[in-house]
C-alpha cells in the first residue's frame, strides 16, 4: 500500500557545492528521497482512493511538491552527475511502484519538468476525486502568484488554463501578421533559450547539436513544423552575443545534418526563406547552394515543355517554384542578384552558352529571372 | 423553500436547436453566434440548475413521505404534480443541454463563460455523488452525467491538440500551461502592434486600409472581456484614435466590456475606461448609477468615505477630460436631484463630486484661476473676466436665496450665474474658448428655480455647437 505523507513540505534547496562532503552526502540523500516522494505523489494522485479525503490544504501541498519537482529539474538538468543519480533513483522508485500499482506508468527525470501538469492530469482522471477539489480547481478567480510562498493557491487553476487555451484559439485567425505564426515564434524563442543554456559559458556546440538531433528524431511526422520552428529561431532578434552564437550553431547543424536543409527549403515559403537569407550570411550561401543543386538535378522534358526534377525521392520542386525562390531572394537581398547571375552565367557558358530553350537549365533560369 | 420560476420548457428546445446548429459547422459566423449567445445561455443554465436544486428538495420531501414524517400534505402534492409534469421533458433536455453546451462550445474555443457553468454544474453534482437507494422516482438523472462531465472537464484542461508543438515542448522541458500562456501573450502583442498602426487610407473612403481588422478584432474579443491576458489588447482597441470610418468597435464588444466592468471583472487602464464610457453610453450610465447606489445605500458613510468612493470611480476625471461624458453625468445627476427631493445624501454626493471635478479640471487647465468664496451656505465661484481657456461657474445652494444675476457678455466668459431655487440646484457652465478645439457652451438650470434671467442669458450667447447645447427649464411655481 503506497502512502504518501503530505504533512511536510520539501525543504528549501541549499547550494550543494558550498558544503563539506558529509553534509553534501546527506544533502544528496535528501534530494533523492524528495525525488522519490514526488514520483510517489504523482502515483497516488492518479490512482489512489485516498484522494477522497483530500481537502484544500492537501491539494495545495500536493502542488507545492509538484512545483518542487519542477524546480529540481530546472536546477539539475544540466548537471550530469546529479541528474544521473536522480534518474537512477527514479528507476528504483518506478520499479517498486510498478509492483504496487497495476497499470503504473513510469516517471522519468524529464517528466519532472512538467510535474504540475502530470499531477493535474492524474487528479482529473482519478474517479475518486472529490467534488470539493474540483470546485477549487474550476472555481473563478485566477490563481495568485505564490512562487515563493509555502501555500500554493490553486483556486481557478483549471479555469485559467481553459481560458488561456480558448483565447489562443479565438485570436489565432487574426494574428496573421507574424511570418511564421505566433506559436512557432514562441517555440523558436524557447529553442534558442535551450540551446543557449546547453552551450553554457564555454559556447560548446556539441551538446546543443546532440539536442537538436534528438529533437529531430522525436518529431517524425512533424519534421516540417520543426523546420518552421528553426526558421523562427533564426529570425529571433539577436539580443546578446550568446544568442548569436546559438544561432550560428543552429545554422551549422542545419547544413551538417543530411536532409534537414533541403526539407527546410522546400517546406517553407520563398519569402520566409528570403527573409532568413537576409539576416544570416551562412544561411544565404547554403540556401543558394540548395537552389543550384535543385536546378542541376533538373532535366528538360520535351513532353511537358518544362524542366522537371529527375529524382522524386525527396522534395518536389517545379521550375516555376525555383524561379520564385530566386526572385524572392533577390527582392530581399538585392546585392545577391549580381553574384547569382554571374554564377549562373558561368554555368551557362560551361553548358555551351546556347540561347535556345531546353538546352541548359542555367540559361533558361537566367531568362526566366530576367523577364 | 423558495419558489424559483420553472425554466421555460420551450426555451430548452431553442437552446438544443442552437447547439445542434453550432455543432454542425465550424465557421467564423458560428463562432460569432456562440460568443453573442454565451451570456444568455449561461444565465439559462443557471436557471436550470436552480431547478435541479429544487428537485433535490422534492427528493427530501419524498423521503420524508417515505419516513412518514409530518409534512404539509398539499405542499407535497403540489410539488409532486409539478415535478411529474416537468419530469419527462426536463430530464433528457437538462442532461443534454448541460453536456452538449460544454462539448460544443469548447470546440469553438469560447470556454471562458463555460467555466462558470462548469462550476455550477459541479455544485449540482454534489447532490448526487453516490447513487441513491432509489425511491423509484429516477432522480438520479445527474449521476451518469457526473462522470461524463468530469471527463469533458479533464479533456478541456489537459488535452493537447497541437501534437507538433507538444513534440517539441516536452523534450525542451516546457510545461503546457506555460507554453499556452506565452503563445497567448505573443498573439496579444502581435495584435496590439497591428492595431497601433495608423490608418493608411487618408480619408479616401474607397481605399482599403488596415482598419478593417479593428472590427474583427473587437468581435473576437467579445468572449475575452474577462481574460486578464487580453487586457492590453482591449486597452489598445479602446484607446485607438477613431480617425477612420472603418475603425469602428463592435457593439457586442462594448456591451460585453460594460457588463464585465460593472461586475468588476475587468481591469483596464484609466484612459481605456474613459474611452469605453465615451463609446458606450450604457456603460457610463451604469457607472454613474452604481456610484449613486453605493454611496446612498450606505447610510453610515462619512464625507471622507464618499470622497474616496467618488474619486475611485474615476468619473470626475473622465468628466474633466471629455465634455461628452460630463454632459451625460450631469444629466443623470439632474434627474436624480429632481426625483430625490431633499435627499441629503444625493446633495452631498453631488457637492463632493463637483469639488473633485473642479480639482481635476484645474489640473488639466492650470492657467485657469479659480477661487472659491463661501458666502454662508452658498459657494460661488468667481472668475476674472479676462479671457481664459476655461471659465467655470458653479453654484450650489441648498436654501432658497434671492440672488443677483450677472449678465454675460456675448461670446466671452461667464462671471457668475445663480438662480434662486427651492432646493438643491446645480448650474454648471463651461465654455471653452478659442484655444480649444471644441467650442461649445452648455448651460443647465435645475430645480424649480429655472428663472428667466438664466434663460435670457443663454439665448444671448450664441452656441457654437448646437447639438451639445442644452437648457432644461421647469416652469416656476
Amino acid at each position: 500500500m503506497v502512502r504518501v505523507q503530505l504533512v511536510c513540505s520539501p525543504q528549501r534547496l541549499q547550494c550543494p557545492a558550498a558544503e563539506p562532503p558529509e553534509a553534501e552526502k546527506r544533502h544528496m540523500e535528501t534530494l533523492l528521497k524528495n525525488v522519490s516522494s514526488t514520483a510517489e505523489l504523482l502515483a497516488v494522485s492518479a490512482r489512489s482512493g485516498a484522494l477522497e479525503q483530500w481537502d484544500g490544504h492537501a491539494l495545495s501541498r500536493a502542488f507545492h511538491w509538484a512545483r518542487y519537482g519542477e524546480h529540481l529539474f530546472r536546477r539539475f538538468h544540466s548537471d550530469p552527475a546529479v541528474r544521473t543519480a536522480m534518474e537512477k533513483q527514479l528507476q528504483l522508485t518506478n520499479q517498486s511502484l510498478r509492483a504496487a500499482l497495476p497499470g503504473y506508468t513510469d516517471v522519468s527525470f524529464c517528466d519532472l519538468s512538467r510535474c504540475q501538469h502530470l499531477l493535474l492530469v492524474g487528479l482529473l482522471n482519478n474517479p475518486e476525486l472529490p467534488v470539493s477539489i474540483m470546485r477549487i480547481l474550476f472555481g473563478s478567480g485566477s490563481p495568485a502568484d505564490t512562487e515563493h510562498s509555502e501555500y500554493v493557491d490553486v483556486t481557478g487553476l483549471c479555469s485559467h488554463i481553459i481560458q488561456c487555451k480558448s483565447a489562443c484559439k479565438v485570436l489565432s485567425p487574426l494574428a496573421d501578421s507574424s511570418a511564421v505564426g505566433a506559436d512557432a515564434e514562441v517555440q523558436g524563442a524557447m529553442l534558442m533559450e535551450r540551446l543557449g543554456a546547453l552551450m553554457g559559458r564555454g559556447r560548446e556546440a556539441r551538446r546543443a547539436e546532440h539536442f537538436l538531433d534528438s529533437l529531430l528524431q522525436g518529431c517524425d511526422g512533424a519534421s516540417e513544423h520543426f523546420c518552421l520552428v528553426i526558421a523562427a529561431a533564426l529570425l529571433t532578434a539577436k539580443n546578446s552575443a550568446a544568442e548569436g552564437a546559438a544561432q550560428d550553431v543552429l545554422q551549422d547543424w542545419l547544413q551538417k545534418t543530411p536532409g534537414v536543409l533541403k526539407l527546410t527549403c522546400s517546406a517553407l515559403s520563398a519569402s520566409l526563406l528570403a527573409g532568413l537569407a537576409k539576416e544570416h550570411r551562412k544561411f544565404r550561401e547554403a540556401y543558394c547552394g540548395v537552389l543550384k543543386t535543385w536546378a542541376s538535378d533538373m532535366e528538360y522534358s520535351v513532353h511537358e515543355g518544362e524542366w522537371v526534377q529527375t529524382s522524386t525521392k525527396t522534395c518536389m520542386v517545379t521550375f516555376q517554384k525555383l524561379t520564385e525562390h530566386f526572385l524572392a531572394l533577390f527582392e530581399k537581398c538585392p546585392p545577391q542578384r549580381d553574384d547569382v547571375e554571374r554564377e549562373l552565367n558561368a554555368l551557362k557558358l560551361s553548358d555551351g552558352d546556347f540561347d535556345v530553350r531546353g538546352l541548359s537549365v542555367w540559361g533558361d533560369l537566367l531568362s526566366a529571372l530576367n523577364t | 423553500m423558495t419558489e424559483e420560476p420553472s425554466p421555460n420548457v420551450q426555451e430548452i428546445q431553442f437552446w438544443l436547436d442552437k447547439m445542434v446548429a453550432w455543432g454542425r459547422a465550424d465557421s467564423p459566423n458560428i463562432q460569432r453566434d456562440v460568443s453573442l449567445h454565451l451570456r444568455r445561455l449561461s444565465s439559462y443554465l443557471q436557471q436550470l440548475l436552480t431547478h435541479i436544486n429544487n428537485l433535490f428538495e422534492l427528493d427530501v420531501c419524498c423521503f420524508a413521505l417515505d419516513q412518514q414524517c409530518l409534512m404539509p400534505i398539499n405542499f407535497l402534492t403540489n410539488r409532486l404534480r409539478c415535478f411529474i409534469l416537468n419530469f419527462k421533458t426536463t430530464r433528457m433536455a437538462l442532461g443534454r443541454a448541460l453536456l452538449t453546451s460544454l462539448a460544443e462550445t469548447q470546440a469553438e474555443g469560447c470556454s471562458s463563460s463555460v467555466c462558470g457553468d462548469c462550476t455550477r454544474s459541479i455544485r449540482a453534482m454534489q447532490w448526487k455523488e453516490k447513487p441513491t437507494s432509489g425511491y423509484g422516482y429516477g432522480l438520479d438523472i445527474l449521476y451518469p452525467s457526473n462522470t461524463y462531465l468530469k471527463k469533458v472537464l479533464c479533456q478541456l484542461t489537459t488535452d493537447e491538440d497541437d501534437a507538433a508543438a507538444e513534440a517539441l515542448m516536452k523534450p525542451m522541458g516546457v510545461p503546457p500551461n506555460e507554453y499556452h500562456l506565452k503563445v497567448l501573450r505573443k498573439m496579444v502583442a502581435l495584435l496590439q502592434e497591428n492595431i497601433g498602426k495608423r490608418c493608411s487610407s487618408l480619408g479616401n473612403i474607397n481605399q482599403r486600409c488596415s482598419c478593417d481588422s479593428i472590427l474583427a478584432a473587437s468581435e473576437a474579443c467579445v468572449p475575452l472581456a474577462t481574460c486578464p491576458e487580453a487586457a492590453p489588447l482591449i486597452d489598445a482597441l479602446l484607446q485607438r484614435p477613431a480617425t477612420c470610418v472603418r475603425a469602428a468597435l463592435s457593439e457586442d464588444f462594448l456591451d460585453a466590456l460594460s457588463c464585465a466592468y460593472s461586475r468588476q471583472n475587468l481591469s483596464l487602464e484609466e484612459q481605456a475606461v474613459f474611452s469605453l464610457w465615451h463609446h458606450s453610453l450604457s456603460s457610463l450610465e451604469v457607472a454613474v448609477l452604481s456610484l449613486l447606489e453605493s454611496v446612498c445605500t450606505n447610510t453610515g458613510s462619512t464625507p471622507q468615505r464618499m470622497l474616496q468612493q467618488v474619486s475611485q470611480s474615476l468619473l470626475p476625471k473622465a468628466c474633466a477630460q471629455q465634455c461628452s461624458i460630463f454632459l451625460v453625468v450631469n444629466d443623470i445627476f439632474r434627474s436624480t436631484l429632481k426625483q430625490a427631493e431633499g435627499n441629503e445624501c444625493v446633495k452631498s454626493l453631488i457637492q463632493i463630486f463637483t469639488n473633485c471635478f473642479l480639482t481635476e479640471l484645474a489640473l488639466l487647465q492650470p492657467q485657469c484661476h479659480l477661487s472659491l468664496t463661501q458666502q454662508q451656505d452658498r459657494k460661488i465661484l468667481q472668475i476674472p473676466r479676462s479671457s481664459l481657456p476655461v471659465a467655470l461657474s458653479v453654484v450650489i445652494s441648498s436654501h432658497p436665496v434671492g440672488g443677483t444675476t450677472e449678465c454675460s457678455r456675448p461670446g466671452s466668459c461667464w462671471s457668475s450665474v445663480h438662480t434662486g431655487c427651492r432646493y438643491a440646484a446645480i448650474i454648471i457652465v463651461i465654455m471653452h474658448k478659442s484655444c480649444c478645439r471644441d467650442r461649445y457652451m452648455i448651460c443647465y438650470s435645475v430645480g424649480a428655480g429655472g428663472r428667466g434671467p438664466v434663460s435670457s442669458l443663454v439665448r444671448r450667447v450664441r452656441p457654437i455647437n448646437p447639438s451639445l447645447f442644452r437648457v432644461v427649464q421647469k416652469p416656476t411655481g
